[in-house]
């Protein structure tokens, strides 16, 4: 058998540089382990060119288990460009902090491997390892603050979540493929479609495999170890949980869903439709309540979990709908961009205020626009654009959920609609508590001043650029009609 | 069950194998039941070890004999040997037993027998009848899709116990997958290196344990903070909250406890 390596060589020198820099880390003395920072960036900059050079070509490679198109390419660079992100609001804060550096980006690059994995793969047994590998170094990462008991504590609760998700999809998982007698996704759906495909066993296995996805992207019933987790772990991990990993779970949840498992779309599209609207309104009513600036944003993420989950509750199957499938994919994809990018800010922003202080309730926020004009204007920027603003993306990306709704109108897209809406509202009134805080407040004497550092800052004005541009012109990024080309294989 | 007897009755037809497979059957359920009621640990792993077994003798009568070895071999031997000498390292107690609240454990039978419950229901309805896609009726083999094949088909004549098989299957369509899972176990490792680590640094690494309490290792900012009167780490973290409707009031928590308690523990 032929391996197509130029198909996985973004992944290969991830591989490489992971292990590079583990070794670095072995040679470097004290305040030069820092270093292996830029040794990572660049890594992820030699991938993030052996992607692009993939866009435009379809590969398949091992069978027909690993399928880069273009949706796999668009992913991986939303990845790749998170990866970038991530790494540079790192530098000094895993250096001041004096974690086990090399460990660390060791473990980042490693997850964001498996997070590259997961829209190429097309077998459930690709897909799981994809899923493990993303989360697994994120179980030690979050728990790396050793003498701190919360990321202990958070770190407990994301494992033992996360080990009962995974048993519960891989209990799924091998009774869906008792019942194709194939793990291939394409497979999966030849076999189940047709009159089997009502069968309860079936449904309910169907059920379990996105409940393992569900937990990735803290849908509400499976959302408990979120907040909890984001405030114990360190900040940037906690940054790379809400956005990076959130959108591993959402590509493997696309491929499993529309692919395997479309022949079955009618009963998985209403659950999963049910589960965002309960997603955004308990994620929204939560974090209304909230004091402490990362437990916010982590409800304000499940709220945004319940948003992206809105196209998947479109889903139909039989003639016509692969219309409106692709519509719903291309939904979910641009809103992942758009999150990707005011996420990150938002975190970035955050953990250029709690930096050397601790400080990261919201009323610590109160007078930043005086102490520091760039990082109130990126922290108001990208809150009113996860609100949904105009003249930022976040509008731009509620808007393409609307227009995947409006395709074929239902009754119940209408109800998802008028959900979306409302809980956009509700969602303004806490993002704009936290810029009224930042602007109105006065700040509380004595505050150490606010210095980002260079990393930080450029990632603050690159996203809120990005944010900004995308606002006024969407069409960057929206005209990717080539993505839904894994609609045809469902 | 019933699914797994019928295909033993099916492939061979054989007393023995029907046999063999309802003794390593009960044996199966019987552990694995005795494993989870079990308030020792060591009793608990013992059972593991058992349940490993019968799974293995499971795969025997299923025509797998090299799984089945594999089996005996990684899981009842390796696995379980670390696991034992773990608990053995660790030690077992008597404050350690396994205790459970009786509510929880009426919940939790409950539970379990509805699930087995839905799923016997489940598995005996369709996944016997020719409905099933592989059931006993199903057609020979659609061209382009995949084939109901029996095991023994698929190894083919010269490969009685599936050596082969596995091994082309595993290093042909899986390859990839398999060697993340390579990178997958590095993973493991080094996280379970960094996690359990204690003060066995070396000197000139030393402080970079000691120096970080949770907090930024230069003080200043933090002293600053606290003449200015302000809470040194306002951390509304409520980290035992379990955002069941909202946590209006995250508490505060004391702060971490001296590094050295936590530390010392296990």
């Amino acid at each position: 058998m032929q391996i197509d390596f130029i198909a996985i060589l973004p992944e290969i020198i991830l591989t490489v540089t992971a292990l590079l820099v583990l070794a670095a880390d072995l040679a470097l003395r004290g305040d030069a382990k820092q270093f292996v920072n830029p040794l990572a960036g660049l890594g992820t900059v030699a991938a993030i060119i052996a992607t692009v050079a993939l866009w435009g070509s379809e590969r398949v490679t091992f069978g027909t288990m690993y399928v880069v198109d273009d949706f796999a390419v668009l992913f991986k660079l939303l990845f790749l460009g998170t990866l970038l992100a991530i790494l540079a609001i790192s530098w000094r804060y895993i250096a001041e902090h004096r974690f086990f550096q090399g460990e660390y980006y060791f473990l980042l690059l490693t997850s964001f491997i498996g997070m590259l994995l997961m829209p190429s793969s097309r077998d459930l047994i690709m897909l799981f390892i994809a899923l493990e590998t993303v989360s697994v170094p994120a179980f030690v990462m979050v728990g790396m603050r050793k003498r701190d008991l919360y990321s202990s504590e958070s770190a407990l609760k994301f494992f033992l979540l996360g080990v009962l998700a995974a048993a519960l999809m891989l209990f799924g998982m091998s009774m869906v493929y008792g019942f194709a007698g194939t793990t291939d996704l394409v497979g999966i759906a030849a076999a189940i479609s047709g009159e089997t495909a009502s069968v309860p066993l079936l449904l309910g296995s169907v059920m379990l495999v996105l409940v393992g996805f569900g937990f990735k992207i803290s849908a509400v019933p499976f959302h408990f170890w979120a907040p909890d987790t984001y405030s114990g772990a360190p900040m940037p991990v906690a940054a790379m949980l809400a956005v990076a990993s959130k959108a591993a779970g959402f590509a493997g949840l696309v491929v499993v869903a529309f692919i395997a498992f479309e022949p079955v779309a009618d009963v998985w599209g209403p659950m999963l439709g049910v589960l965002a609207v309960l997603t955004m309104t308990v994620g929204n009513l939560i974090a209304l309540q909230q004091r402490d600036l990362i437990r916010l944003l982590a409800y304000s993420s499940v709220a945004q979990a319940g948003y992206i989950l809105i196209p998947f509750g479109l889903a139909r199957t039989g003639p016509g709908a692969a219309v409106v499938n692709a519509a719903a994919i291309e939904a979910v994809v641009f809103y992942l961009i758009a999150y990707a990018v005011m996420n990150v800010g938002a975190f970035a922003v955050a953990i250029a205020v709690e930096r050397r202080t601790g400080l990261r309730s919201i009323a610590d926020y109160a007078g930043l626009s005086g102490r520091s004009p760039l990082l109130a204007m990126g922290m108001t920027v990208f809150l009113l654009s996860l609100g949904g603003a105009p003249l930022t993306v976040g509008l731009w990306a509620k808007f393409a959920i609307l227009e995947a709704i409006a395709v074929d109108i239902t009754l119940f897209g209408i109800v998802l609609a008028g959900f979306l809406v409302v809980n956009s509202v509700i969602a303004f009134f806490y993002y704009l508590k936290v810029v009224r805080t930042v602007w109105m407040d006065e700040a509380p004497a004595g505050l150490p001043q606010l210095q980002p550092g260079f990393n930080l800052s450029a990632v603050v004005v690159v996203l809120m650029v990005g944010t900004l541009v995308l606002g006024v012109l969407p069409g960057l990024v929206t005209d990717f009609s080539s993505v839904i080309s894994i609609v045809a294989a469902g | 069950m019933m699914l797994l007897a019928q295909a033993a009755e099916a492939g061979a037809g054989n007393t023995a194998e029907v046999l063999l497979f309802w003794v390593f059957a009960v044996l199966a359920l019987g552990s694995a039941l005795a494993l989870i009621t079990m308030r020792n640990i060591v009793h608990a792993a013992l059972m593991l070890v058992l349940n490993f077994l019968s799974i293995a003798g499971l795969y025997l009568t299923l025509e797998s004999a090299f799984l089945s070895i594999i089996q005996v071999l990684v899981y009842a031997g390796a696995i379980m040997v670390l696991f034992l000498f773990v608990i053995m390292l660790l030690g077992v107690d008597n404050d350690d037993l396994l205790t459970s609240e009786p509510t929880a454990r009426v919940l939790a039978v409950a539970g379990g027998a509805l699930l087995a419950g839905a799923l016997l229901f489940a598995f005996v309805g369709p996944a016997t009848s020719p409905a099933s896609v592989c059931g006993p009726d199903a057609p020979a083999a659609a061209p382009d899709q995949f084939d109901c094949r029996g095991l023994a088909e698929a190894y083919g004549e010269d490969d009685p116990s599936g050596v082969a098989f596995v091994g082309r299957t595993m290093f042909t369509r899986y390859t990839y997958a398999f060697e993340l899972s390579a990178l997958l176990l590095t993973v493991a490792t080094i996280g379970a290196v960094i996690l359990a680590r204690r003060q066995d640094l070396a000197p000139e690494d030393e402080d970079e344990v000691d120096g970080v309490p949770g907090a930024p290792a230069d003080g200043d900012d933090a002293a600053a903070l606290a003449r200015a009167g302000l809470p040194a780490t306002e951390r509304a973290e409520g980290g035992e909250h379990h955002a069941e409707v909202g946590d209006p009031e995250p508490e505060d928590h004391e702060p971490s406890g001296s590094p050295d308690d936590h530390e010392r523990r296990g």
